[in-house]
């Protein structure tokens, strides 16, 4: 196995422009030395060799930076470059030569080169043959610092693709590959095969298509051929039939015509018969129906009449005579009626007059006796009448005195009471009054607060508009101030918007840059310095100017130099500068009479003197070309109002001028300006807003007080109003009270006259009754009252019979009016009309009689009448029969002659046609005949009789022609060839099917060696896979005494579609998580798994990169062992800081750092220790000598 | 043992500044570069690989010079002036 002997480097990392030379050798070696001084450089040297490419494996950000960077007295180095000299005495690398030197080169510019001994190659050579001695940059063989825990940290599916590349299953992967692509050629071949057999397919189908038609048109030709024959053979068959059948026909028809004929004849006799026979029966019933019948029934209905006429008589009479007895029944009974109330009315007539006579005697008896009576009373006392008279009156004058005394005195009782009530009523009021007055106070008093309080708001109120409007013309006046700001902004914005337009047009970018560099010392052009106060002398001005214009005044030489090295830096132009402190002015030798000199009419800063000197102290405004003339063209520089430029040479530019624009436009002050302006206004805005706030706050505090102002107001009137009432009631009190004691004074003065007259009234009574007493005794007389009383109840008596007799007199009066006025006549009548009708009954009872007789008579007769009419119409009906039976017996024979000369009519036309038809058979006959001949005798032989169709069949049999000629239409066009082709490439259908076999076959089998390669890749692998785990839990075990650990498959099924997990477990701990690890526990395990790896196939070499950092004495006494045995077979570089291992190992380089370079001593210990071996010996000697000497 | 081990581990700069007192000693004795052997003590493989290590932090600390003509030959180390 191939081994490194040295490495060689020259200007790489810190190893400096000398080449350096790390001699290595087989065993294992160490690399020792102070952290920093370049131990892990050694490394990436031999990484940088092995081709890597990444910087970052090497420890560096670029592939440039893995050169020399220089120190104090060494330059940085021109290129890095490292030489790797591999032992090659077992032919490891398949060259043959004993040693192989791999030199790679790197150039700051991160461009690399390689040498392989001494000749230039590739990356890739180099790499390809590397690999072939199983070495690569990114082997695992290749530990690097801190990066021993890359075994544990990888995923499990990078492990196990580790496993994979060190079992060397690529070549099955390779078989496999190859398969592959062999399996894609063959799937391809099969798709083509069936690609084709698909495209042969559909020809195949067409074409069989395409035969079956022609074969089927072929044979419905010829079937329709054979058809055609057989149709007219069948028709000539049933023309023949029909021939004969018709003749057959013809002969019946003949004989039956002769026979209807006969059958005719004879009819026709019969109708005549019958007819004569008719007429003679309608003529006798004629003559039966005219006379005989009608002469009879006129006479029938006559009598009918009569008879009903006579019967009718009888009837009337009858119920006449009833009515007429009826009549007379109740006017008999009437008459006695009437006959009786006569007899009693003369009764009663004649016992109320006797009572009427005794009534008058009594009246005349009664009046005699009071008559005498008042005879007598008049003699008694004439006086007495007075006196009653009188003493009437008086009592009723006392009565009257009496009343109205009583009157009075209730009239005074009733005035006291109201006097007493008015008196409370007083009171009252006076009470009343006392709290009216308190209760005016009270709403005095609150009148006078509001009163106040309003007062007071409406001072509030001018106040408050007092401050409105001074703030409404302060707002006012803002606004107006706003206004203007705002106007004055527009402006000046549309100027800024202009200047800065124009700088742009100008397109003057070098100034602009210039400035905005912002160069103390730089002032800006010419143009912008200077202004022209009058206008009308802006264009001369500028024309003066001319190029000037743009010239940029700067303070010194200095500023100048400093912004053309800008501009050139920037590549924005070339500008003309005007420093300020070497520039020299221009001046007119002495000033002309006429026109003005261009300094005078410009304004600027008096610094940039000397700079506008220089471009306008020449120069003379003039007005026109004529005072140019008259000053001199010539004599002095000289430009006009229009803008024409007269040179000193003489020269004159003229012609249409476009005016540039404003000078001392500064755009900065410009948009200083602008900016002071919108500052402005923005103060005035917020002033504004302020004041609206104000105006707003002080309009609100405005509304309120009105809407206070308003409620006090309606307040004060309630309360004004509630005053006025109040003062009103206590008005009203005070009147009604003195009303009141108006009213107490008129009833006392009352009281006192009713009370005078009430003694008036008394004395009145007394006298009254003192006269009726005395009246009374004079009245009291017993005779004259005892003839009173008499009188006056035979008075009574009088008046009493009266009475009774005008009663008796209207009875009478009445009774002799209903006896002579009503019941009298009323009796005549009633016997008059009782004689009447009795007359009237006799004279009916005769009629009726009569009438009978009538009737029987007339009875007799209608019965005659009618035995007559029954014969007549018998013998009429017997005719009318016969005549019926006639008629239809005519009818009958008519309807049959009809029927016969209609059936002979059909006979004969049948005939004929059938003449007509038989003709047409005959010549279809022959036609078909000779269409048959057309056809091929033998086809016609071969059609056997039982083929010729019946004619009841020869339709269906047309039908069927027309049936196969539409099939072969439809068939048409016909490709005949199609039947050959058909063969021909269902022949090569056949050979593709049979080639898609093989190819299917050969398919398999590639899948099989697939399937075969596969098996042979996993039990490859899983034999590597076995080994390296075995070597793993053995190495663990070593490494970590007590623990174990395995190697797991994540999925054994399939171990190519899963990972490899570790599963580690130190001594005295559970099986932990890989993650959970500490880092020497990590290391160990990663350790184990390296070893592992290398026990099954070892590495030409192994970097190890302080994978000791984290194990204790202990461990790295145990792993330096591992390493030491291991040895054996691979080369080990261990970098470490650990004297255990040192200690361990063959050789030891030792590398420090000085000046920043790295140096490099090797130290073989083997020969050290023989060395120090002998050295001890030989003191021993010595010293033995010594004192041997000594002592001997 | 690993009592000393941790002392060495923990007193390296002591060690390696002794290790400068002996090289200055020696050198001022002998006026001439010392070789490496006489620095090594103990015939300890680890005594000798801790001795080249602190020589080589001596070196790096710029106190003494390592010379060696060829790769595994004699090392010989002078101490520096004014280190």
């Amino acid at each position: 196995m191939p081994y490194i002997e040295k490495i060689e480097m020259k200007g790489f990392k810190s190893y400096g422009n000398k080449k350096v030379v790390v001699p290595l050798s087989r065993g294992f070696t160490a690399i020792v030395g102070a952290n920093g001084s370049g131990k892990s450089n050694i490394g990436d040297a031999l990484l940088f060799v092995l081709g890597g490419l990444s910087a970052k494996a090497m420890r560096a950000t670029r592939i440039s930076d893995l050169l020399f960077a220089g120190n104090k007295s060494e330059p940085p180095a021109k290129y890095a470059e490292v030489a790797v000299y591999f032992n090659n005495e077992d032919r490891g690398f398949p060259i043959d030569e004993d040693e192989v030197v791999i030199k790679r080169r790197v150039y700051p510019d991160g461009r690399s080169a390689y040498w392989l001994n001494g000749k230039r190659a590739t990356r890739s050579e180099i790499l390809d043959l590397l690999s072939a001695a199983m070495i690569s940059p990114e082997g695992y063989n290749l530990v690097l610092q801190g990066d021993i825990t890359k075994f544990i940290k990888m995923s499990p599916l990078e492990r196990r693709l580790l496993i994979d590349e060190i079992s060397g299953i690529a070549e099955y992967d390779a078989k496999k590959e190859k398969a592959l692509e062999e399996l894609k050629q063959a799937e391809e071949n099969l798709a083509r095969v069936d690609l084709l057999i698909n495209e042969v397919k559909k020809q195949l189908d067409k074409l069989e298509k395409e035969r079956n038609d022609a074969l089927r048109y072929l044979n419905l030709k010829e079937k329709v051929e054979k058809a055609r024959v057989a149709l007219l053979l069948g028709e000539i068959k049933r023309l023949e039939g029909l021939l004969k059948e018709g003749m057959e026909n013809g002969f019946t028809l003949e004989s039956e015509i002769e026979k209807t004929e006969e059958a005719l004849k004879n009819l026709v006799g019969e109708i005549i018969a019958k007819e004569r026979e008719l007429s003679s029966v309608e003529r006798e019933i004629e003559e039966k129906s005219g006379s005989g019948i009608l002469e009879v029934n006129r006479k029938i209905s006559e009598v009918k009449s009569r008879l009903e006429v006579a019967r009718r008589n009888i009837e009337n009479a009858q119920k006449e005579i009833d009515e007429s007895q009826r009549r007379l029944v109740k006017a008999k009974e009437e008459l006695k009626r009437v006959s009786d109330e006569i007899e009693k009315g003369t009764g009663a007539i004649a016992r109320w007059s006797k009572r009427r006579e005794k009534l008058v005697a009594d009246i005349k008896e009664k009046e005699t006796a009071r008559n005498e009576l008042l005879v007598k009373l008049g003699e008694i006392d004439r006086s007495y009448a007075i006196a009653r008279e009188e003493f009437d009156r008086v009592v009723g004058e006392l009565e009257d005195a009496k009343k109205e005394l009583y009157t009075r005195e209730t009239e005074v009782k009733k005035f006291e009471e109201e006097i007493e009530r008015a008196r409370a009523k007083i009171v009252q009021a006076t009470v009343r009054k006392k709290a009216l007055k308190e209760a005016i106070e009270e709403s005095r008093k609150a009148l006078e607060a509001k009163k106040s309080e309003l007062t007071e708001i409406e001072g509030r109120m001018e106040r408050a508009q007092g401050r409105l409007k001074k703030a409404e013309k302060e707002l006012e006046e803002r606004t107006n101030a706003l206004k203007k700001v705002e106007k004055e902004l527009a402006g000046a914005k549309e100027e800024l918007i202009k200047a800065e337009a124009q700088t742009e047009v100008r397109g003057n970018r070098a100034v602009e840059f210039l400035k905005s560099q912002q160069i103390p010392g730089l002032y800006g052009t010419l143009g912008e310095l200077i202004s022209v106060p009058d206008s009308a002398y802006a264009i001369a001005v500028e024309v003066a100017l001319g190029g000037n214009y743009d010239n940029v005044v700067v303070e010194d030489d200095r500023v100048a130099e400093k912004a053309i090295t800008l501009l050139k830096e920037r590549k924005l132009g070339r500008l003309t500068f005007l420093p300020l402190n070497k520039i020299r002015p221009r001046s007119m030798s002495e000033r002309p009479k006429l026109g003005t000199p261009a300094m005078e009419v410009v304004q600027y800063d008096p610094k940039f003197q000397k700079a506008v000197a220089y471009a306008l102290g020449d120069t003379l405004i003039v007005g026109d070309m004529e005072e140019a003339r008259t000053v001199g063209i010539g004599n002095v520089r000289m430009v006009t109002l229009g803008g024409e430029l007269l040179e000193k040479s003489g020269a004159i530019t003229g012609g249409h001028y476009k005016p540039r624009g404003m000078f001392g436009v500064n755009v900065d002050e410009l948009k200083k300006k602008v900016e002071r302006l919108e500052r402005e206004r923005e103060a005035l805005e917020s002033a504004i807003n302020a004041l609206k706030v104000e105006i707003r706050s002080i309009e609100n505090e405005l509304f309120e007080l009105r809407m206070r102002k308003s409620d006090v107001n309606k307040d004060l009137e309630v309360l004004q109003r509630d005053l006025e009432r109040l003062l009103r009631e206590d008005r009203g009190i005070d009147e009604e009270v003195r009303s009141t004691e108006g009213a107490i004074e008129s009833l006392s003065a009352k009281i006192e006259e009713y009370r005078g007259e009430m003694a008036k009234l008394r004395g009145r009574i007394e006298r009254l009754e003192k006269t009726r007493e005395k009246l009374k005794k004079a009245l009291e007389n017993p005779e004259a009252r005892e003839l009173n009383a008499k009188i006056r109840e035979v008075e009574a008596e009088i008046a009493k019979l009266r009475e009774e007799l005008s009663g008796v007199e209207s009875r009478l009066e009445s009774l002799n009016s209903m006896i002579n006025g009503e019941l009298l006549p009323r009796k005549a009548d009633l016997e008059e009309e009782i004689n009447g009708l009795v007359n009237r009954i006799n004279a009916l009872r005769a009629n009726i009689k009569e009438n009978e007789e009538a009737v029987k008579k007339l009875e007799a007769e209608l019965e005659e009448l009618e035995r007559v009419e029954e014969r007549v119409k018998d013998e009429l009906r017997g005719l009318r029969e016969r005549r019926e039976s006639l008629r239809n017996e005519i009818a009958e024979l008519r309807e049959r002659k009809d029927e016969l000369t209609n059936k002979l009519q059909e006979m004969r036309i049948q005939a004929n046609t059938l003449k007509i038809k038989l003709a047409q058979y005959e010549a279809e006959l022959k036609e078909r005949q000779a269409e048959l001949g057309h056809f091929d005798g033998k086809l016609i032989k071969s059609i056997k009789p039982e083929e010729i169709p019946e004619p009841e069949k020869l339709e269906e049999l047309k039908k069927e022609i027309e049936r196969m000629e539409e099939e072969i239409r439809s068939l048409e066009p016909v490709n005949m060839k199609a039947i050959e082709d058909f063969e021909a490439v269902e022949r090569r259908y056949m050979e593709l099917s049979s080639k898609r076999e093989q190819v299917l076959a050969e398919k398999e089998s590639i899948e099989e060696f697939i399937a075969e390669i596969e098996g042979q890749k996993r039990e490859v692998f899983m034999k590597t896979l076995n080994e390296i785990a075995k070597n793993f839990s053995e190495l663990f075990a070593k490494l970590s005494p007590g623990g174990s650990a395995r190697l797991i498959l994540e999925n054994t099924e399939d171990p190519f579609n899963g990972g490899l997990e570790i599963e580690a477990k130190p001594a005295g701990k559970d099986v932990k998580r890989i993650e959970a690890m500490s880092g020497g526990e990590k290391a160990l395990t990663a350790l184990a798994f390296v070893f592992a790896i290398q026990r099954y196939k070892p590495a030409p070499f192994y970097l190890f990169d302080e994978i000791d950092a984290h194990l204790d004495d202990a461990n790295v006494k145990r792993v330096a062992d591992l390493i030491k045995e291991s040895s054996q077979s691979s080369q080990f570089i261990v970098i470490t800081l650990r004297d255990v291992m040192m200690a361990n190992a063959d050789k030891i380089i030792g590398v420090s750092m000085r000046d920043g370079i790295s140096r490099v001593v090797s130290l073989s210990l083997e020969k050290a220790m023989k060395i120090l071996e002998e050295a001890r010996k030989k003191s021993y000697t010595e010293h033995e000598e010594m004192f041997g000497h000594l002592a001997g | 043992q690993v009592f000393v081990v941790e002392d060495f581990r923990v007193d390296i700069e002591k060690h390696v500044y002794r290790l400068h007192d002996i090289v200055v000693e020696l050198y001022r004795e002998k006026r001439e570069p010392i070789k490496f052997w006489e620095l090594v003590f103990d015939s300890n493989p680890k005594i000798v690989a801790r001795t080249f290590l602190y020589l080589l932090f001596l070196s790096n600390m710029g106190k003494v010079d390592l010379i060696q003509e060829e790769p595994f030959g004699e090392i010989l180390v002078v101490p520096l002036e004014g280190a």
